[in-house]
């Protein structure tokens, strides 16, 4: 698997890997995470806009995608329930989707991005128990609740390396 | 039977010593000397569209609800601390939102008789956050200790008023060689005065519980003063002194003021 810079002209294979994302997401009791349409077509042109969007590709496919955006996050600037482990420049992911018959895109991201930066700060809404446990499982620190720009409410993970 | 009177009476006569021994010793307790056990909570956040001031005392879940929501996650202490609003109560401390880490503890809640007295600590990194955090702290208590009212003892600053000097911006400490140290007065009635020694700054204030709310900002003379220092202390003093800030106790003469710079007064 390889990890790139996501195109404008990847969009129409992206798509359908959100759609398939968002599907699986519901059908695991996660109902209330990705609604009405999130994320749409135009948060991933924002992404690739801002060079933040990344697509994995296996043998020519695209099999996932995700955000890999720098510091600060707004919706970061303000924590309940706890605090940031620290004030390391960081970059979060966002919107990772893969297609379901595909496996380790999680590890492989990762790895990717601990090799781009020391600190990542991640979010996921408290239904997502898949995430949940593949975010603490690659050592992530729950630190509290952030609210998104929608009023909702996730939970926020950080892992620094040294 | 009346082998048996003499027995019954003795037994009586026992039972109302002990009765009498009991309400003498109910009588005679210091009611402040009463430890209330509690249960500090955790996984619990103040939710972004709480309704300020939020009570003290807790004791339904309609209540709790438009104030907190569970933070529950998997993993190692994921659950939220349960409550039974049947059984227990709650009591809160929410401190205003900061950019300097916060940290609350529990240190006693104590029954003295009218009120309870929950005792907590505040420990404020110096150092500035580029985020901001919302610092609270809940406990649960069993309902047979609830009182009419609880008092929240910290080292918050309780009574603010008076006549301040400031000794530190920034975690720097100013030096009285050029200019002499700024001033704050915080009057009874709700004025508040401050000046680094060249224009005057004036407006309104509330206090409460650790906040200093500065009322529609500060109105202040606007002359040109020669000396740099004391200049570079009015704009830190003027831009502090607005919206709300935390206000903890260092010691018993000096306090942290923080908002958007840091102070440190000294009475």
């Amino acid at each position: 698997m390889t990890i790139r810079l996501a195109t404008y002209e990847d969009i129409p294979a992206i798509m359908p890997v959100i759609d398939a994302a968002r599907e699986m997401m519901h059908g695991s009791g996660n109902v209330n995470q990705w609604i009405n349409g999130y994320p749409s077509e135009q948060v991933i042109q924002a992404d690739i806009a801002y060079d933040g969007g990344f697509v994995v590709t296996d043998d020519g496919r695209i099999v996932a995608y995700f955000a890999f955006l720098p510091a600060p996050e707004p919706t970061y600037e303000k924590i309940y329930d706890g605090a940031w482990l620290n004030d390391e420049p960081y970059y979060v992911i966002h919107r990772l989707a893969s297609w379901p018959d595909v496996h380790g895109i999680w590890d492989c991201v990762l790895k990717w991005a601990f090799e781009r930066t020391h600190t990542l700060r991640v979010d996921t809404h408290r239904d997502n128990r898949i995430m949940q446990h593949n975010i603490l499982k690659h050592g992530f620190t729950y630190c509290g609740i952030i609210y998104l720009l929608s009023g909702d409410e996730r939970l926020a993970y950080q892992k620094t390396i040294i | 039977m009346k082998k048996f009177i003499p027995h019954i009476l003795g037994a009586l006569f026992v039972l109302i010593i002990i009765g009498a021994w009991m309400l003498i010793a109910h009588l005679v307790k210091k009611p402040n000397d009463t430890q209330v056990p509690f249960v500090v909570a955790h996984n619990y956040f103040v939710r972004n569209d709480a309704i300020e001031p939020i009570p003290a005392k807790i004791v339904s879940l309609d209540e709790f609800e438009q104030y907190f929501g569970m933070a529950a996650f998997m993993g190692k202490n994921g659950q939220p601390t349960p409550i039974d609003f049947e059984k227990q109560f709650a009591i809160a401390v929410v401190l205003p939102e900061t950019n300097h880490s916060t940290k609350l503890h529990a240190k006693s809640l104590t029954d003295n008789g009218p009120k309870l007295i929950f005792t907590y600590r505040v420990d404020v990194a110096p150092k500035e956050n580029t985020w901001t955090q919302v610092p609270m702290l809940l406990i649960f208590v069993d309902r047979q200790y609830e009182r009419n009212s609880v008092e929240l003892q910290s080292n918050v600053v309780t009574d603010i008023s008076g006549t301040w000097q400031v000794r530190a911006f920034d975690n720097i400490m100013l030096t009285e060689d050029s200019v002499s140290f700024p001033t704050i007065s915080l009057l009874e009635n709700g004025v508040i005065t401050a000046s680094a020694g060249c224009n005057g700054m004036g407006g309104n204030y509330q206090y409460a519980n650790g906040r200093l709310i500065i009322m529609d900002g500060m109105c202040q003379t606007e002359v040109w003063c020669e000396n740099e220092q004391m200049m570079r202390n009015e704009r830190l003093l003027a831009q502090t002194l607005h919206d709300t800030l935390a206000v903890t106790a260092l010691s018993a003469d000096s306090v942290l003021v923080q908002g958007t710079h840091t102070m440190i007064i000294v009475r």
